[in-house]
C-alpha cells in the first residue's frame, strides 16, 4: 500500500520540480503596479516631437522590435495580409509610390518624383536611377508600367479600367485617367497602399493569392525580409545597404505579433519590444491605466483623424426630419461618449463631424452641446409628443415611435459599440424616446449588409470612420449616397452633392481644402450625421532607450520616417 | 415525494446545501426589482467605480450599476438555463421512452442516433452551431438542445427498458390498454424521479455552455447574463486592470448556480443508481 | 477451466463480429457528420458562396467584380444542381481538399493540421498527467473510502468541476500573469531561441494553460476512478478473497485495479476525442493558438472553409476515440456478450 502512496509523492514531486523548472526563467523585473488614473502627463493635442539634434553622430538602433496585432502569416507583397502586408504601409518591405507625412501630405515614397498634369489627369513618376529590388535587380519604368497592368487586370481594380499607360524612359511613365476622374484625387486616395511590384517575379503568376514562391517577399523597399518563426509569430527583417534614400538608423526590426490588445501592452511593460502598431486599431482606452506610472512608456497620444459617428438614416422617418435630428444630437452626453471611447483624451466634437487633425478642418464651426431640456422642447415643437400617457413619445402623426439603433458589424469592435448604443439608448430613453438595438445587425455580417447597404433602411446608424480613409475623404464618403464611392450613405441633399463632388475632383490641397469646409457647413446645417467626440488614438511606445520618435496623427511612432529618425539614446 | 426530500434535506447535508443554493438564486432572479438598487440598464454617471456604499460591486466601464447588472443577470441566466434544460429533457426523455418502449427496429435507429450524437463533442459542435446559426439566445437554447439531448435519452431508455417489463405492465398490454395510455399512466410516472435529475443537471450544464458562448462573444448582446458581464469584463479590460469587483461575482454566481444544481442531483442520486453518462 | 477451448473460439469470434459491426457504424457515422456539414453549408439561406468566401472578401468582390464570383463559383462546383454538388463535395474529402481560407488566404488543410499540431502540444500532456494523477488520488481514495484523502478530495473536486474552465482560467491568468508575474500572458513561444532553450521557453509557456486542463480534467478522473474502485470492491469474490485472507495489497493490485482500470480506460480513450477541441476556452484565454483559437477566430469571421473542417475534424476524432475504447472494451472484457 506504501508503494501507491509513494507513487503519488514521487509523481507530485516530479510535477513540482517540472513547474519550478520552467519557471526558472528569470521572471521580468517588477515595475510599478497599475495605479489610479494619474494625472494626464501628455496633452491630448500634442504637436509631433522636432526631429533630433543633427549636431552628434546619431546612434545606430541595433534592434527595433515592434509589437503588432496583425498574424505573422501572410507574406506575399501583393496581399494587405497580415502584419507583413499592414508594415509595408510605412514604406517597409514594400516600395510605395506615396508615403504619408505627419502632417496628412503624400509625398513621394520609394519613387524619387511625380507630378500632377495641369488638367489633373496624368501623373508622371520618376524613379530614382539606383533603387533595386531586393534580389538585386534594378527598379525600371517596366516595373511601373507592369504594376498599373496587375492591379488593372489581376488584382482587378475598377478605377484602373480605362487608363492609358506610357513608357517616357528607362526611369520615367506616365499614367493617364479617362476624363473626368481627378489624378489628384488618386494620388491622396492610394497614399500608403499602392506598391511598386517586380515585374520579373510576378509576370507569370496567375493567381497572385496563393502564389507560394519564396520571392513573394521581394520589394525594393528600405528594409528586407530574413525570416519568420510562425510558432513564436516572430518575423525578422534587416536594414538594405545604401538605401538611396538616405542613412537607415534602424539596422534590424523585428515584428512579433501577439493574440490582443493586453498581450501588447504587457510586453511593451515588461520590455520585450519598443513600440505598438497596430494598423486602424490604437490602444482601447481601457488598458491605459495598466501603462500609466510607469515612466518608461508612454501612451503615444495623438489627435485622432478618424471618428465614431452617427449616420442618420434619409429613408425612414423618423430620421429623416430635421428636428428629431437636431433633438437626437442635443441629447447626447458628448463626455460620456468622449470617456466610453477614449479615457480622458478627448474633445466635443463640432457641429462639422470631420475632427481636428484632417486636412480641410472647418474650425469656425461650433461644438455641439449636451442639452436634453432643448432636445425635449424640439421635440415638442416637431409633434413628437407622448399621446398615449406610456411616458414615450409618439410622431407627429401619433404612431408609437421606436427607433432602431444599428452599430456596424464589426467583430474586434463589438464590445464598443454596443456600449456606444447603450449610452444613446439610455440618452433618448431621458428625452423620452424609445430605441432598440438591432441586435441582428450586430451578430449577422448578412442582416447588417442587408440593413446598411445600397439605400439602406437604418435609422440610427453606429459608424467607424478609420483613420486611413479620413486622411483622403474621410467621414462625408459614409453619408453620401453615391453608390461608386460608398454603400452606406443615404443622404443626397443637391448642396452636398455638389461639394462632395467637388472634393473628388479637386486637384490640388488648396481646392480639396476648400470644399472640404464647404462641405462640412452643409453637415452643420442640415446634421446628417454626429460625432461623438473629436478623441485621440494611444499607440504606446518605450522611451528608455530610443529616441527621436515621430507621431503621426492616429498612426503612431511607427510610419515611414521611423526608419530614418529613431535613435539609440 | 415531498416527503421524500423533506427527509433527504434533513438527512443529506450536501442535498442541504444544494438546496438552499439554489433557493437564494431562484429568489435573487424572482425578486430582482427589489433587490437590485438600480436599473442594470441606466448610466448612473461615473464608469469604473470602485466597490462603494453607494455601488456594492462598483460601476462598469459604461457606469452601469455591477450589483444590479448581477441581480438581474440571475434571471436571464438561469432563464437561458431552464428553457434550454426543459428542450433538452423533453427531447430526450421522448426519444429514450420511444425506444426503451417499443425496442425492436425503432429502438435500433434510435440507439443509433444516440450514439452518434454521444460521439460528437458538445461545446465545439454548440460553438459550431451557433457559428452556423448565427448568434442570439435562440441559436443558443436550439444548439444546446441539438448536442445535449442523448445523455438524457440514454438513461431514460435503459429505466424504460426495466419498467416495461414489470408483470402489470405486461398483463395491462395483454389486457389491450393502448400504449399511450401504458406509457402515460405507468412508465411516466416511474420515470419522473430519473427525469427531473436529469433536467436539474442539464440546467447547471445548460448554463455553463451559455456561459462559455457569451464569453466568447457568441450569445445576445442585449440580454445580461452572467456569462455576458464575464465577456465586459474580460474584452473591456476589467480583469487586466484587475477590477476584481467586475470579473470575479459573475464567476462566483455561475459556479455557486452550477454547484447547487449538482449537489441537488445527489438526492436523486441517492435514490436511484441510475444516473450516468 | 474457465475457457473450454471451442466455446472460447465462439467466443472469439463473436468479439470479431461485434468489433466488425462497430466499425461499419462508425463508418455511418462519419458519413453522417460530412453529410451534415455539406448540408450546414449549402442549405442555408442565401449564397452558399458566402459561406464560403466569408462576408467580408464576399461583398467587396460582389462590389468591384460581379463576374469573378461566378468564375469562384465554378471553381467549388456550385454552378451545377445540388446533388452535382454533394458528388463533388464528397470527393473533394476524399482527396482531403478542404479547399481554400479566404481570410488568411491558405490551404484550410495547411492552417488546421499546423494549429492542431499545437493543441496536441497541450492537450497530450494534459491527458497523461490528469490520467495519472486522476487515477493515483482517484484509487486511494475509492480503497480508503471515506479515509481523509476522500474526506478532502471529493468536495474540491465537486466544487472545482462547477467552474467553468474559463472561469478557472481567467483566475489563473490574473494571479500568476498579472499580478505574480511568474508566467507569460499569452502566447506559444519568444521567438529567436533554439534547442533546449526554445523547449524550455515553450513549457515556460504552457505552464498555466498546462495547469488549468490538467486540474478540470484530474477532477472528473478522479470521480470516475473513485467510483469504479468502489463498485468494483463491493464485488463477491473480493469480498471473498479478504475474507480468505489474501493480503490488501495484493487484493488491491491483483483483482481491485485490473477490474477497475478497464472503464478508466475506455474514459480515458472517449477524452483523447475531447483533445483536439476540447480546449477552446483556454486557448481563448491564453492566447494559445491551437484549433480551438483557430475555430473561434473562423466564427468570428465567418470562415466557413475553416469552421467546417473543424467540425470534420473533432468529429472524426471522436468517432475514432470512440471505436478505439469499444475496441479495447470488447477485447479486455472477458464478460462481454453482444450488446
Amino acid at each position: 500500500m506504501k508503494k501507491t502512496y509513494l507513487n503519488v509523492l514521487a509523481l507530485l514531486l516530479a510535477a513540482l520540480m517540472i513547474l519550478s523548472g520552467c519557471s526558472a526563467k528569470p521572471a521580468p523585473a517588477p515595475s510599478e503596479p497599475a495605479t489610479t488614473p494619474a494625472e494626464a502627463s501628455t496633452p491630448a493635442e500634442s504637436t509631433p516631437a522636432p526631429e533630433p539634434a543633427e549636431s552628434t553622430e546619431p546612434k545606430h538602433v541595433e534592434v527595433l522590435r515592434i509589437g503588432t496585432t496583425s498574424t505573422n502569416d501572410t507574406f506575399n507583397l501583393t496581399t494587405q495580409g497580415g502584419s507583413f502586408g499592414v508594415m509595408n504601409y510605412n514604406s517597409f518591405v514594400a516600395g510605395l509610390f506615396w508615403e504619408r507625412d505627419e502632417f496628412g501630405k503624400p509625398q513621394p515614397g520609394a519613387i524619387k518624383d511625380y507630378s500632377i498634369s495641369d488638367d489633373n489627369l496624368s501623373i508622371t513618376i520618376y524613379l530614382p536611377e539606383n533603387l533595386y529590388w531586393h534580389d538585386g535587380k534594378q527598379v525600371t519604368s517596366d516595373d511601373i508600367i507592369f504594376t498599373f497592368e496587375y492591379a488593372r487586370d489581376v488584382l482587378l481594380s475598377s478605377r484602373l479600367k480605362d487608363i492609358v499607360l506610357t513608357r517616357d524612359g528607362d526611369y520615367q511613365a506616365t499614367i493617364t485617367f479617362p476624363e473626368g476622374d481627378s489624378a489628384f484625387a488618386y494620388v491622396n486616395g492610394q497614399t500608403s497602399w499602392l506598391k511598386i511590384y517586380p515585374k520579373h517575379i510576378w509576370e507569370n503568376v496567375a493567381d497572385n493569392k496563393e502564389y507560394m514562391g519564396e520571392d513573394r517577399v521581394i520589394g525594393c523597399g528600405p528594409y528586407r525580409f530574413v525570416s519568420v518563426d510562425e510558432d513564436a509569430q516572430l518575423a525578422t527583417y534587416e536594414a538594405v545597404e545604401n538605401y538611396w534614400k538616405g542613412e537607415i538608423l534602424v539596422d534590424k526590426v523585428t515584428v512579433k505579433s501577439y493574440a490582443s490588445q493586453e498581450a501588447q501592452i504587457m510586453a511593451l511593460r515588461n520590455n520585450e519590444i519598443d513600440a505598438i502598431y497596430n494598423y486602424s486599431g490604437p490602444i482601447s482606452a481601457t488598458l491605459f491605466p495598466t501603462l500609466e506610472g510607469d515612466p518608461n512608456c508612454d501612451l503615444g497620444i495623438s489627435p485622432d483623424p478618424g471618428n465614431y459617428m452617427i449616420m442618420f438614416g434619409y429613408n425612414e422617418a423618423p430620421t429623416n426630419d430635421y428636428p428629431f435630428r437636431k433633438a437626437v444630437t442635443l441629447a447626447l452626453d458628448y463626455d460620456l461618449f468622449g470617456q466610453t471611447i477614449y479615457g480622458k483624451y478627448y474633445n466635443i466634437p463640432t457641429k462639422g463631424v470631420i475632427p481636428t487633425p484632417n486636412m480641410g478642418y472647418n474650425s469656425s464651426l461650433p461644438e455641439m452641446t449636451y442639452d436634453p431640456e432643448a432636445a425635449k422642447a424640439v421635440l415638442e415643437e416637431a409633434g413628437y409628443v407622448d399621446v398615449d400617457g406610456d411616458g414615450y413619445r409618439e410622431d407627429p402623426q401619433g404612431q408609437p415611435l421606436n427607433v432602431l439603433i444599428t452599430p456596424q458589424n464589426n467583430k474586434s469592435r463589438a464590445e464598443l459599440l454596443t456600449r456606444i448604443a447603450a449610452v444613446i439608448a439610455d440618452n433618448l430613453d431621458k428625452i423620452g424616446v424609445k430605441t432598440t438595438l438591432d441586435e441582428e445587425s450586430l451578430t449577422s455580417r448578412e442582416a447588417w449588409s442587408a440593413r446598411s447597404e445600397n439605400g439602406g433602411t437604418y435609422q440610427i446608424y453606429i459608424g467607424y470612420c478609420t483613420s486611413g480613409i479620413a486622411s483622403y475623404i474621410g467621414a462625408p464618403m459614409y453619408i453620401v449616397n453615391y453608390t461608386e464611392t460608398g454603400w452606406w450613405g443615404t443622404w443626397q441633399d443637391p448642396a452636398y452633392m455638389d461639394a462632395y463632388n467637388k472634393v473628388r475632383a479637386s486637384s490640388s490641397f488648396e481646392e480639396y481644402e476648400a470644399s472640404m469646409l464647404e462641405l462640412q457647413e452643409v453637415i452643420a446645417e442640415q446634421l446628417p450625421a454626429v460625432s461623438f467626440a473629436f478623441g485621440t488614438s494611444s499607440f504606446p511606445y518605450r522611451t528608455d532607450k530610443l529616441d527621436g520618435w515621430i507621431n503621426f496623427p492616429g498612426w503612431g511612432v511607427i510610419n515611414p520616417k521611423t526608419w530614418y529618425t529613431t535613435y539609440s539614446k | 415525494m415531498i416527503k421524500n426530500i423533506w427527509k433527504e434535506f434533513r438527512k443529506n447535508r450536501a442535498f442541504r446545501l444544494g438546496v438552499i443554493l439554489l433557493l437564494f438564486f431562484i429568489s435573487m432572479a424572482v425578486l430582482a426589482p427589489v433587490i437590485a438598487p438600480y436599473d442594470p440598464e441606466a448610466l448612473l454617471g461615473m464608469p469604473n467605480q470602485r466597490p462603494s456604499a453607494a455601488h456594492w460591486l462598483g460601476t462598469n466601464d459604461i457606469g452601469q450599476d455591477i450589483f444590479s447588472e448581477l441581480v438581474y443577470g440571475s434571471r436571464i441566466s438561469l432563464k437561458v438555463g431552464i428553457v434550454a434544460a426543459l428542450a433538452v429533457t423533453t427531447l430526450g426523455s421522448t426519444i429514450g421512452m420511444v425506444a426503451g418502449y417499443y425496442k425492436g427496429v425503432v429502438d435500433k435507429v434510435f440507439t443509433v442516433l444516440t450514439n452518434v450524437a454521444m460521439t460528437i463533442p458538445s461545446l465545439p459542435l454548440t460553438i459550431l452551431l451557433v457559428g452556423f446559426l448565427k448568434t442570439g439566445m435562440l441559436g443558443m437554447v436550439v444548439a444546446i438542445c441539438i448536442t445535449a439531448w442523448a445523455g438524457t435519452a440514454r438513461v431514460v431508455r435503459a429505466k424504460v427498458l426495466q419498467i416495461r417489463e414489470l408483470p402489470y405492465i405486461q398483463i395491462e398490454k395483454l389486457m389491450g390498454v393502448s400504449d399511450f395510455k401504458v406509457l402515460f399512466k405507468h412508465i411516466v410516472p416511474n420515470i419522473a424521479d430519473i427525469v427531473m435529475t436529469r433536467c436539474a443537471l442539464s440546467v447547471g450544464g445548460a448554463m455553463m455552455t451559455e456561459t462559455s458562448l457569451s464569453f466568447l462573444g457568441l450569445g445576445s448582446f442585449t440580454q445580461k447574463s452572467w456569462g455576458n458581464i464575464l465577456h465586459f469584463a474580460f474584452y473591456r479590460n476589467g480583469v487586466i486592470n484587475n477590477m476584481w469587483w467586475w470579473y470575479l461575482p459573475p464567476i462566483l454566481c455561475i459556479s455557486g448556480c452550477m454547484l447547487g444544481f449538482v449537489l441537488v442531483t445527489h438526492y436523486g442520486r441517492s435514490r436511484s443508481q441510475l444516473i450516468k453518462g | 477451466m474457465l475457457f473450454p477451448f471451442r466455446g472460447f473460439e465462439r467466443d472469439l469470434s463473436m468479439k470479431r463480429k461485434i468489433i466488425l459491426n462497430r466499425l461499419l457504424i462508425s463508418l455511418g457515422t462519419i458519413f453522417l457528420i460530412v453529410t451534415i456539414s455539406f448540408i450546414l453549408v449549402n442549405l442555408m439561406p442565401g449564397d452558399p458562396l458566402v459561406n464560403i468566401m466569408g462576408d467580408d472578401q464576399y461583398y467587396r468582390v460582389k462590389y468591384s467584380d460581379p463576374e469573378l464570383l461566378e468564375e469562384i463559383a465554378k471553381k467549388y462546383g456550385l454552378d451545377g444542381s445540388l446533388g452535382e454538388r454533394y458528388v463533388k463535395y464528397l470527393g473533394n474529402i476524399l482527396r482531403l481538399d478542404f479547399g481554400f481560407s479566404f481570410t488568411r488566404n491558405r490551404s484550410v488543410l495547411d492552417i488546421v493540421l499546423y494549429r492542431l499540431r499545437w493543441t496536441l502540444v497541450l492537450a497530450v500532456p494534459a491527458t497523461i498527467l490528469s490520467a495519472l494523477f486522476g487515477a493515483l488520488l482517484g484509487i486511494r481514495a475509492g480503497w480508503y473510502q471515506n479515509g481523509l484523502l476522500d474526506r478532502i478530495m471529493t468536495p474540491l473536486t465537486l466544487v472545482l468541476n462547477t467552474i467553468p474552465t474559463n472561469c478557472t482560467a481567467i483566475l489563473f491568468l490574473t494571479l500568476f500573469s498579472y499580478k505574480l508575474r511568474l508566467f507569460p500572458i499569452s502566447g506559444m513561444a519568444s521567438g529567436g531561441l533554439t534547442g533546449g532553450a526554445y523547449i524550455r521557453d515553450v513549457m515556460w509557456h504552457m505552464c498555466l494553460p498546462l495547469s488549468v486542463m490538467v486540474l478540470s480534467r484530474t477532477c472528473s478522473n478522479f470521480i470516475h476512478m473513485k467510483s469504479y474502485v468502489i463498485q468494483v470492491k463491493g464485488e463477491e469474490y473480493i469480498l471473498t478473497a479478504v475474507a480468505k485472507g489474501v493480503p490488501k495489497t495484493k487484493v488491491l493490485f491483483r483483482h481491485v485495479l485490473k477490474n477497475a482500470l478497464l472503464p478508466y480506460v475506455t474514459i480515458l480513450c472517449m477524452q483523447f476525442g475531447h483533445i483536439v477541441s476540447g480546449s477552446v476556452m483556454i486557448e481563448v484565454v491564453f492566447s494559445w493558438v491551437g484549433m480551438g483559437n483557430v475555430m473561434n477566430t473562423a466564427i468570428s469571421a465567418s470562415d466557413f472553409p475553416i469552421m467546417q473542417m473543424c467540425f470534420l475534424l473533432t468529429a472524426v476524432c471522436m468517432v475514432v476515440s470512440s471505436i478505439l475504447a469499444d475496441v479495447l472494451y470488447v477485447l479486455l472484457d472477458p464478460r462481454i456478450k453482444e450488446v
